[in-house]
């Protein structure tokens, strides 16, 4: 009789409860169920599709019109120079430098509808990162962090990672703003240099038992700051990561979720021996060893002038590195618990410039979304002619941050509370793009 | 200062203690980057080479932010890049722990011939080095528990493999780390 969670039919208000379910619940009170009751409830009800999220963050904006939205019948100064060739999907063509994503585009979700309106790059990038709109210097908290404020750690290993770093332009992008730094992403490093390992996270060889039982009980003896001093959470903080820190270290799982070696050197040379190759590799090991949000930065696709030299490099780069991520994560069968999301801070504009480049451009862009029941072979939304504006199903930056937090089983409309106490939903306009998932 | 503001007490009382908005007693903050590598360099008597500055010269000191430090950039120092205070950041991240915790810098530092500890203990009085040690990392003496307990480890194992830990321990402490 008594249904917790809406059925999809009924309409749902935006904390996840019907109209009817509040006539329900007013009838429930003299059974003792209370609101927040039923409300802790639904959230334990609410479905999660991921248990992770990889985002491959294609930092400086990837030209839609030379990669996943051609527009061949375009003048030349619109339809740039490359030919289009034909997929796994019928009917789907892409960037001719993009032949192994061809074989693989059966697996993803093509957004092709992506948009928004700003065309500067830290704007841009803390919007599409956030799901919303603020300053170029970041006022929300990226979706990692949220992701890591909501879930904590799975272990030992951090709940958000960057690889090999945030974001960034000038300065950093991507952090946990008012979050505070125990939800800051965790630095993986450049796991494509010769001897990669994460900083101050292996045990050196003086570091006997002996020495760390020492190490631990004069630390013990000397340190108890926090039982004179209180009110504030960085010493808490320093606690509760200084013993993550120490257990980190001594975690045959820590260590091996960054041990990128313990890979077979078939797998590494087909994701391709560059930064953006290895960190792929280096992301699915940490989905798999339980981090719930990874981002693979790959900037550099900026490209202002000689667009088709930068991208004759970048491209194929990217072709291999990501096509062979997507067919990785399925052959372990973790394509279905992780959702995959491709995505730039915008697209590029249409008409090629007098510098050979493409600028920014907001208004259109592409994006990739695969796993975690995400349709494969799909095709969604569709730019004009020119793909200069989007003519069909808009996806803006607070819809791709709602179908994350969606995947993830986080309420996008839960309130946090920043230091000073002022209550903020986590988004604050959005919904899911469900046409994803069906 | 002879305001009824500033006589009234920082302290933590049962009262306030789990206030943590409104300045009714003081918080502890973290060292800022620079204090606090610099605070590390007087503690184990260990200067840091900054490229391009004489050595002894402080992070207080730097003129130029775009000197490579790891320990700067990792502890928040400011880009100066924008006019945002956000810069500045006073967090504590996990990366930051496990390098105090676990980075071979430190033990360097502690391990260096010349450096404090190397001189401290040609001292053949326990109590003295602990005093010093004490001094120069926590600006006090050890309270009556603490120093009966470096000493209990003191008579089980030798004191070169002691006072070294001892150090990275007061190192490791929150009294060093945080202002309070």
């Amino acid at each position: 009789m008594l249904t917790i969670a809406p059925t999809p039919t009924q309409h749902r208000l935006c904390n996840g409860v019907s109209r009817r379910d509040f006539l329900r619940i007013g009838t429930l009170a003299p059974l003792g169920l209370s609101l927040p009751q039923l409300l802790a409830a639904e959230q334990a009800a609410r479905t999660a599709r991921a248990k992770s999220v990889l985002l491959v963050y294609l930092g400086g904006g990837l030209s839609h019109h030379d990669s996943f939205d051609m527009k061949p019948e375009a003048v030349e100064q619109i339809r740039g120079k490359y030919q289009s060739i034909p997929t796994n999907v019928t009917g789907l063509h892409i960037c001719e430098l993009l032949p192994k994503m061809a074989q693989v585009m059966n697996k993803v979700c093509l957004v092709r509808s992506g948009t928004h309106e700003n065309d500067h790059h830290e704007t841009a990038t803390n919007w599409v990162l956030s799901g919303r709109f603020g300053s170029a210097f970041g006022d929300h908290p990226a979706m990692g962090a949220v992701v890591a404020h909501e879930t904590g750690f799975s272990g030992l290993v951090p709940p958000y990672v960057a690889v090999p770093k945030n974001p960034a332009f000038t300065w950093e992008l991507g952090r946990s703003v008012w979050l505070g730094g125990r939800c800051e992403s965790f630095k993986a490093g450049n796991p494509n240099d010769a001897n990669y390992k994460v900083r101050d996270l292996a045990q050196s060889a003086t570091m006997t038992p002996q020495v760390l039982e020492r190490r631990r009980s004069l630390l013990a003896a000397v340190d108890h700051l926090s039982s004179t001093v209180q009110g504030n959470d960085q010493l808490a903080t320093f606690d509760e990561f200084g013993q993550k820190a120490a257990a980190m270290v001594l975690s045959p799982q820590a260590q091996s979720a960054f041990d990128i070696t313990k890979e077979s050197t078939q797998l590494r040379d087909d994701y391709g021996h560059t930064e953006f190759g290895q960190s792929c590799l280096l992301a699915r090991r940490l989905v798999e060893s339980g981090v719930r949000f990874v981002t693979v930065n790959y900037g550099g696709w900026d490209h202002h002038a000689k667009i088709f030299e930068g991208l004759d490099k970048k491209l194929p780069e990217f072709d291999q590195g990501f096509s062979a991520l997507l067919r990785d994560l399925d052959d372990r069968g973790l394509l279905q618990e992780t959702l995959v999301l491709a995505m730039g801070e915008f697209g590029r504009t249409p008409k090629v410039n007098d510098k050979g480049g493409r600028d920014h451009w907001g208004r259109a862009g592409s994006m990739i979304f695969a796993g975690a029941g995400v349709q494969g072979g799909k095709v969604l939304g569709s730019t004009d002619k020119n793909g200069a504006f989007v003519t069909d199903r808009p996806v803006r930056p607070a819809d791709v941050a709602w179908t994350v937090y969606d995947a993830l089983g986080i309420d996008p409309s839960k309130e946090l509370h920043t230091p000073e106490g002022r209550p903020v939903s986590i988004l604050a306009e959005g919904a899911p793009v469900s046409e994803l998932y069906a | 200062m002879l305001s009824r503001a500033y006589q009234l007490e920082s302290s933590t009382r049962p009262e306030n203690q789990t206030e943590t908005r409104f300045y009714s007693h003081y918080y502890a903050r973290r060292l800022p980057a620079e204090v606090m590598l610099d605070a590390i360099a007087q503690a184990t008597g260990v200067p840091d080479a900054f490229p391009g500055y004489p050595v002894g010269l402080r992070a207080q000191q730097l003129s130029d932010t775009g000197v490579s430090s790891y320990f700067l950039s990792l502890f928040g120092r400011s880009d100066r890049v924008t006019a945002c205070a956000c810069e500045r950041k006073g967090e504590v991240t996990l990366p930051q722990m496990l390098h105090i915790r676990n980075s071979e810098d430190l033990d360097a530092k502690i391990h260096q011939t010349g450096g404090r500890l190397e001189n401290l203990l040609k001292n053949p009085d326990n109590n003295a080095v602990i005093d010093e040690l004490y001094l120069s990392t926590l600006s006090r003496l050890p309270l009556e528990n603490e120093r009966q307990q470096i000493n209990e480890a003191l008579t089980k194992e030798p004191r070169e493999a002691v006072f070294p830990d001892l150090c990275w321990a007061l190192l490791n402490s929150k009294d060093f780390a945080f202002n309070h």
